[in-house]
C-alpha cells in the first residue's frame, strides 16, 4: 500500500469540510477524486502533501506518517495555480522543469550533469522536447500543463499528485494532458488527481473517490463506479478501451 | 582616459563597476517578485542611516547599512500584520526612513556631505569606503549566485518551491537583509534617491529582450555595468551628478529599446 488514509476529518473555522474520510492507493494506482465544489477534493490533497495540518485522523505514505514522511522528491504535486503564474516571467520550459529537481539536490546545491538528461528525458516523455528552449509564458495552456507535468516526474516520484490539471485548457488539449496521464499511469507512475472532467479521465483511472458534502466518502474501481452512476458513459467507455 | 590619474577617479569607477554588477542581480529578484517598491523603501530607511550617522560623527555607510537592514526587519515585521497587503509594510518603512533622514538632517552641520548621499557623489568615496563597498559588494555576489536556484524557484513559485524543501522564509530574509546591505553601500557613490532605479530599469531592459531567466541576469548586469560606465564618464567630464547621470542614460536605453521588445 503507497497511501493509506484513515478516518481523517478536516475543519476550517467556518466551515467543516471533510469528514472521516478512509481509503487506499496501491503502487500503480490511477486514483480520480471527483466531487462537486467544497467537499474538499484539494484540501484533501494538501492534507497528505502536508501543506495543511492534519486535525483528525491519520495518513500513511508507504507506512510512514505524512508528517514524517521524508524520501526527496518521492511525491510530485501539480497544483492548480500551476498555470496561474506570472506570464512575463522570463523562464524557458529547460529552467522551470529543471527546478523540479531541487528535492533532489537540496540547499546550495548546483545542476549537475545528469540533470540535464534527466531535464531532457521528462521533456520527451511528455512531448514538448522541441520546446525546450521557449519561454514558457509563449506557450499555450495545455503546452504549459506539460512543462508542469514534466516538471513533476523529472525527479521520478513515487506518486504525483495533481489538482484540477484541464482547468482553463481547452477541449482537445484535455484530452491528450489525459491521454499523457494514463500513459505514465502505464509506464508506473501512481496518480492521484482531483477532477471535475469526468469523461475524459475516467478512461485512463482504475479508482475513483467520490466526495459528497452530507455523505460519506465512498471509493469505488473506476467500472463500478461507471456501472452505478453513468451508465450510459460506461457503455461509452467499454467500447473505447476496446477500440 | 586623463581622468584616470586622478586617484578619486579611478576609486569612482571600480565601486561604480562593482555597484552595477549588484544592483541588477538583487534587482532581478525584486522585479520578478513584483516587489519594486522595497528598493525605495529600503533606499530612505539607508538615508535615515546616513543622517542619523552624520549627526552622532560615526561612519554614515556603516550606519546606512545598520539602519537599512533593520529596515528589512520592520518589513518583514510589518508584513505580519497585514499578509495580503505586502505594500503596506514596505509604505511604512518608507515613510519612517524619510521622517527620520528628514529630522536628522535639519540637525547636520555639513549638509554638503549629506547631500552627497541624496544624489551620489565622485569626490566623495574615500579610499576606506572604497574598500568597504568592494568587500560587500563581493559578499552580495557570492550569496547571490550560491542563491540562483533558490531565489529562481521563489520568484517563479513560492508556494511549490516551499513544498520542494525550499527554505522560503530564511531566504526571502536573507535577501531582504542583502537588498538593504547593496542599497545601502551604493548611496554614497549612485546616491540613495535614485538606487532602486538602477536596480529596476537594467532588469527592465533585460525582460523586454531576453530569452531566459539566466540570459535576463546576464543581461541586465552587462546594461548596469555599461549604464553605470557612461553615466560616470558624463558625469566627470560635466561635473553632474553621477546618480541622477546613470538613471537617464539608463532610461533613455529603456525608451530606445521599448520597440523591440521580443514577441
Amino acid at each position: 500500500m503507497i497511501l493509506e488514509v484513515k478516518n481523517v476529518s478536516f475543519d476550517y473555522p467556518d466551515k467543516n469540510i471533510l469528514k472521516d474520510v478512509s481509503f487506499s492507493v496501491e503502487k500503480g494506482d490511477f486514483l480520480c477524486i471527483l466531487g462537486s465544489n467544497g467537499t474538499g477534493k484539494s484540501t484533501l490533497l494538501k492534507l497528505i502533501l502536508n501543506i495543511l495540518k492534519l486535525q483528525k485522523g491519520e495518513i500513511l505514505i508507504e507506512g510512514i506518517p505524512s508528517r514524517k514522511y521524508k524520501a526527496k522528491g518521492s511525491l510530485a504535486y501539480v497544483s492548480q495555480k500551476a498555470t496561474g503564474f506570472n506570464r512575463d516571467f522570463p523562464a524557458t520550459v529547460y529552467e522551470v522543469v529543471l527546478s523540479g529537481l531541487y528535492p533532489l539536490r537540496g540547499f546550495l546545491s548546483f545542476p549537475k550533469k545528469e540533470d540535464k538528461e534527466k531535464a531532457d528525458e521528462a521533456l520527451k516523455q511528455v512531448g514538448i522536447y522541441n520546446l525546450k528552449n521557449k519561454l514558457i509564458g509563449s506557450l499555450s495552456g495545455g503546452q504549459q500543463q506539460r512543462v508542469f507535468i514534466a516538471k513533476a516526474i523529472v525527479s521520478e516520484p513515487k506518486i504525483i499528485f495533481l489538482d484540477e490539471p484541464t482547468v482553463g485548457i481547452d477541449v482537445n488539449a484535455v484530452d491528450s494532458i489525459c491521454c499523457l496521464l494514463g500513459g505514465l499511469n502505464l509506464s508506473g507512475y501512481t496518480i492521484i488527481m482531483v477532477t471535475h472532467d469526468l469523461s475524459s479521465v475516467l478512461h485512463h483511472s482504475n479508482k475513483v473517490l467520490l466526495l459528497s458534502e452530507n455523505e460519506p466518502c465512498r471509493i469505488y474501481k473506476t467500472e463500478e463506479f461507471l456501472k452505478q452512476n453513468y451508465s450510459e458513459h460506461y457503455h461509452h467507455n467499454n467500447h473505447h478501451r476496446e477500440v | 582616459m586623463e581622468i584616470f590619474t586622478y586617484a578619486f577617479i579611478r576609486r569612482a569607477f571600480a565601486v561604480g563597476l562593482f555597484i552595477s554588477i549588484i544592483t541588477p542581480l538583487i534587482g532581478n529578484t525584486i522585479v520578478l517578485k513584483r516587489l519594486s517598491s522595497i528598493g525605495d523603501a529600503l533606499s530612505h530607511a539607508s538615508l535615515a542611516g546616513v543622517a542619523i550617522g552624520l549627526f552622532a560623527s560615526v561612519n554614515p555607510i556603516g550606519s546606512a547599512v545598520a539602519f537599512a537592514c533593520l529596515a528589512a526587519l520592520a518589513i518583514e515585521f510589518f508584513r505580519r500584520f497585514f499578509p495580503n497587503y505586502s505594500e503596506i509594510s514596505t509604505a511604512v518603512v518608507l515613510s519612517i526612513g524619510v521622517g527620520l533622514a528628514a529630522v536628522f538632517s535639519s540637525l547636520v552641520k555639513n549638509t554638503a556631505s549629506f547631500n552627497s548621499f541624496l544624489f551620489g557623489s565622485i569626490v566623495a568615496i574615500t579610499p576606506g569606503e572604497t574598500a568597504a563597498v568592494i568587500v560587500l559588494s563581493a559578499a552580495v555576489i557570492v550569496i547571490t549566485l550560491l542563491l540562483y536556484r533558490e531565489l529562481f524557484y521563489i520568484a517563479f513559485d513560492e508556494e511549490g518551491a516551499a513544498l520542494s524543501g525550499v527554505p522560503v522564509k530564511g531566504i526571502n530574509f536573507a535577501f531582504t537583509l542583502l537588498t538593504a546591505v547593496a542599497v545601502s553601500v551604493s548611496a554614497r557613490t549612485v546616491g540613495a534617491l535614485v538606487i532602486s532605479s538602477l536596480m529596476v530599469i537594467p532588469v527592465a531592459c533585460a525582460l523586454l529582450v531576453s530569452k531566459s531567466y539566466r540570459q535576463n541576469i546576464i543581461l541586465s548586469v552587462v546594461f548596469a555595468v555599461c549604464f553605470t560606465l557612461i553615466g560616470l564618464f558624463i558625469s566627470c567630464f560635466w561635473d553632474i551628478a553621477p546618480g541622477g547621470t546613470i538613471v537617464l542614460c539608463a532610461a533613455a536605453f529603456l525608451l530606445v529599446l521599448l520597440p523591440f521588445r521580443k514577441k
